[in-house]
């Protein structure tokens, strides 16, 4: 909860700061981190089970969302791309980095600790009651 | 050869609502499909249902014009495929299958002991259904044009005529399976023209080139319009996904809870799929009118069109513009059910009615609610386009809140609740008129749907924690068991 209500503030920061027409790093930063924040909050509030966090979940949401905000980070201090520079997969190296980082982790990683958590920490067999 | 495979399409979808009609006996059937959606189907549903004609045109051309900012518009499905499931998919089944619920504003009902919540949902709803209806119709009309050469306003009726026709008999049971069928074009569709479009553009690195040697901050990080829009597009993108109707109430269709674990899995594939074509047409097409290989576009959604007609085999171009009518067919059956619903079963329920004959009021709103849509849809450009914006927003800014935290935190309360969806629902109206009528600029950087989200969370939090003392009494022993798994 304590995530959720900073990336919110974090937020409408960034946005206090476009409408002052601020142009400081520190706008694009306060979105990213508060984007973050907001989704990893409410991912953490959705796994708690019985009052308690579930361990592996937990741990997949503080790397995933760590990383993500570790990402959008270093591509916001990482200067711009300019013609001609290194590509990575056919793409500028930041945009790819990027989209590596932000898109593709957590495409791959959040469905598959999912799954493997499923059975554990998400619906264990003794729960499945035959209306559920 | 276009028009071949046009009527293969429609025949195909036309067969699978005989069969599904022909299962369609109940309210539960019409609404929810029977609580018996296995699991392949319920993911290409959900894909079909979540991804409208603007993955195929508008999406692409977005991308020719913005370029990684458009991105930032599909990025966030990295994330929001297994937290939909994560957050809403265990609480939303079983809530359905405890106490026997229909509808989201049902579930809200359920969780607030409110039915005021439940009607305030369920007007926020039709606004945001209405809206999406209208657009997707008037698209539907011009896929159908290109098709046939029917002409817009016939296309329009011919369109909606269609889609109806399945809805109408089968409701939603009709429309998961004819989504199956659809969403297998539009994924089938999607990669095809993925290979043509980067063989067209001689590969990804001599695309990228051509576009960095003209304007280099278009495939940069974050685009043409840089950081903040970029960013906002992925916070409006990613939890604005938790609040959308149709893919919250699919939930309650699962035959069976365990089928949920493979479910983000699949889901993230089949979204995969569908959007290839949305990059790669964007970009091959810049690379391609850059190099002077293809004339300037007259419009940026012209890009998959001049694309097909081009760099892709006359069969294949047909499949897509059926994967288009398939990608808008899809999300308007399922907004028809939920607008039907809300009608039907939320609204008398939340004036204090139990809702009678179901299937057969159900389905009279289906067409109610059609025909007004293809009404709107024939003033093209005026009404149309802002009511087009309107949905996503209202369904995030309303939803989000009340739904997606209040279903997974038990402070929450039901003013909560309330504040949230009325703040939602008249700031969302509100700004996107005043932007629309352009009586009010927003400065890049900034979206509308970004500022109303991020309020009524914070009103949903703020007013919560104002009247905590509440909570506790306004949760039902056994909703509260299954938010804590007890």
């Amino acid at each position: 909860m304590i995530a959720l209500v900073v990336g919110l503030l974090g937020i409408v920061g960034a946005y206090v700061g476009v409408l002052l027409g601020l142009t400081s790093p520190l706008v694009p930063l306060g979105m990213a981190l508060g984007t973050t924040a907001v989704l990893g909050g409410i991912a953490q509030l959705a796994i708690v089970r019985a009052g308690r966090e579930t361990p592996a979940l937990a741990r997949t949401v503080r790397w995933v969302f760590g990383g993500m905000a570790v990402g959008f980070v270093v591509v916001l201090l990482l200067p711009a791309p300019v013609a001609g520079g290194p590509l990575l997969f056919g793409l500028p190296r930041v945009t790819a980095i990027l989209l590596l980082v932000v898109g593709a982790m957590p495409l791959v990683v959040l469905p598959i600790a999912y799954a493997r958590a499923f059975d554990a920490e998400v619906i264990p067999p003794t729960e499945r009651r035959p209306d559920a | 050869m276009r028009e071949v495979v046009g009527l293969a399409y429609f025949a195909i979808c036309a067969a699978i609502a005989v069969w599904a009609t022909r299962r369609t006996r109940t309210a539960d059937d019409f609404f929810v499909a029977g609580r018996g959606v296995g699991l392949v189907p319920f993911a290409i549903a959900a894909m079909a249902s979540t991804l409208s004609g603007f993955a195929f045109i508008g999406g692409t051309g977005l991308v020719y014009s913005l370029g990684m900012t458009a991105i930032f518009l599909i990025l966030p499905a990295g994330v929001t495929n297994t937290l939909g499931a994560w957050v809403l998919g265990k609480r939303m089944h079983r809530l359905g299958s405890t106490r026997k619920l229909l509808t989201v504003p049902d579930a809200l009902a359920a969780r607030y002991r409110s039915p005021a919540t439940q009607g305030l949902s369920a007007v926020a709803i039709l606004a945001g259904v209405v809206g999406y209806l209208a657009t997707n119709a008037l698209a539907l009309g011009v896929v159908i044009d290109a098709l046939f050469a029917t002409g817009l306003g016939p296309g329009i009726w011919i369109g909606t005529a269609v889609t109806l026709a399945y809805s109408v008999s089968g409701g939603i049971l009709a429309g998961i399976y004819t989504d199956v069928f659809q969403g297998l074009v539009m994924a089938i569709a999607s990669t095809a023209v993925f290979v043509f479009a980067l063989d067209a553009g001689g590969g990804l690195a001599a695309i990228t080139r051509t576009i960095e040697a003209a304007d280099p901050t278009l495939l940069g990080p974050w685009g043409a319009r840089g950081a903040m829009t970029a960013l906002s597009f992925f916070f409006v993108f990613a939890v604005g996904s938790l609040g959308q109707p149709q893919i919250a109430h699919k939930y309650y269709m699962l035959c069976d809870l365990a089928r949920l674990k493979w479910y983000p899995v699949l889901m993230t594939v089949a979204m995969v799929l569908s959007q290839l074509l949305l990059f790669s047409v964007g970009v091959t097409v810049k690379a391609l009118v850059l190099r002077g290989e293809m004339p300037s576009l007259a419009s940026p959604d012209e890009a998959t069109p001049q694309f097909l007609l081009r760099f892709v085999p006359v069969v294949l171009s047909a499949l897509v513009f059926a994967g288009v009518a398939a990608a808008i067919m899809s999300t308007v059956n399922s907004f028809l059910s939920i607008g039907a619903a809300a009608l039907t079963h939320d609204l008398p329920r939340a004036l204090g009615r139990e809702p009678v004959r179901q299937l057969l009021i159900g389905r009279i709103w289906t067409v109610v609610i059609a025909v007004l849509a293809a009404l709107l849809a024939q003033q093209a450009g005026l009404l149309v386009a802002f009511l087009g914006i309107l949905g996503y927003g209202l369904f995030a800014s309303t939803l989000v809140p009340a739904l997606a935290i209040g279903l997974n935190w038990t402070g929450a309360t039901r003013e909560g609740a309330l504040a949230s969806i009325a703040t939602g629902l008249t700031l969302t109206v509100g700004l996107e008129w005043l932007v629309w009528s352009k009586k009010l600029t927003v400065p890049q950087g900034i979206t509308v749907t970004g500022i109303t989200l991020v309020t009524s969370l914070l009103v949903f939090l703020s007013v919560s924690w104002l009247t905590r003392d509440h909570a506790a009494a306004q949760l039902d022993p056994d909703v509260r068991a299954i938010m804590l798994d007890n």
